[in-house]
């Protein structure tokens, strides 16, 4: 309602017929959770960005984080003044996850992904049983994406 | 003789459900004494939760470290978030219904109100952290 009331008293200058009292303020968009594919709550919008008049993406961040992501448009399904939902689980999200492989061995703990340029794509799915242990890794095809955890389609050994 | 597995690869195993997490760890085998075969194993869920058996139709894997299912156990649906197509939180799993082949009929969910909403499985597109909807939720 103070939405409409704040619309009352505007001079409207477009060549197209516009409802702004349809349209939504930015600033409801600041702060709203925002979930993967799968419903994991991975942070809150922090910036909406945007680039020729287009909104380009999302920066998002974690309450007491430092790292900061980035979501380009093509990534997010839903983008509303409740929350935003993404159409990916991100894969930058999957350091740490244990790591099995097709025999069914734990194989280890995830320590790095390299992804194909900046896109989720995994390039390289690189993990490590233990501290002393050599690190591995497997190729992006290898890998499937448990929701909680991964499951390699090769035997590791050793 | 290399299919074959003694129930030392069996017990004492991590079972993992089909979204990796880990259930718990198997700890007994269950034989029919007629038919002589094995009809599932009960996993150890931890302290202070029940133990849950698991039929042999709903494991996928005997592997070398852990045991995969080609399930989960829907009670893990309990206490999660459900949130709508357009992102609004409806609310918190409260309890769910299933049938005797062990499929989700629907959840009941507590919103902002006292009463339990009611939302069958058909209306829900994903369950992995939370509960995701396929369309917008309306009281």
């Amino acid at each position: 309602m103070a939405e409409t009331e704040s619309v009352v008293n505007v001079e409207i200058m477009s060549t197209k017929n516009v409802e702004i009292s349809y349209s939504h303020d930015i600033r409801k968009y600041i702060g709203k959770k925002v979930f993967t594919k799968d419903g994991e709550e991975i942070g809150y919008v922090k910036r909406l960005l945007f680039r020729d008049f287009e909104c380009y993406g999302i920066l998002v961040s974690k309450r007491f984080g430092r790292k900061k992501h980035f979501f380009a448009r093509e990534y997010i399904d839903k983008l509303t003044n409740h929350s935003v939902i993404l159409s990916i689980v991100p894969i930058t999200l999957l350091k740490g996850k244990t790591v099995f492989d097709s025999a069914g061995r734990i194989a280890g703990k995830v320590t790095r992904i390299t992804r194909l340029k900046n896109s989720n794509e995994i390039d390289s799915l690189y993990f490590k049983k233990g501290i002393f242990r050599r690190e591995q890794f497997v190729k992006g095809p290898d890998v499937t994406l448990m929701k909680k955890n991964i499951k390699l389609k090769v035997e590791i050994r050793g | 003789m290399d299919n074959i597995i003694t129930s030392d690869d069996i017990l004492g195993k991590h079972v993992i459900d089909e979204h990796g997490d880990v259930v718990g760890v198997s700890q007994k085998l269950h034989i029919d004494k007629n038919k002589k075969n094995i009809v599932g194993i009960s996993v150890d869920q931890g302290f202070m939760k029940p133990d849950l058996f698991v039929g042999l139709e709903y494991i996928e894997q005997f592997g070398v470290d852990t045991i995969f299912l080609n399930t989960f156990p829907k009670d893990k649906v309990i206490g999660m978030a459900v949130i709508d197509a357009y992102g609004r939180e409806v609310g918190t799993v409260k309890t769910i219904n299933f049938s005797s082949k062990n499929v989700l009929i629907s959840i009941n969910v507590k919103g902002q109100g006292k009463n339990l909403i009611t939302i069958h499985s058909s209306k829900i597109r994903e369950i992995g952290y939370n509960v995701i909807l396929k369309e917008e939720f309306k009281e």
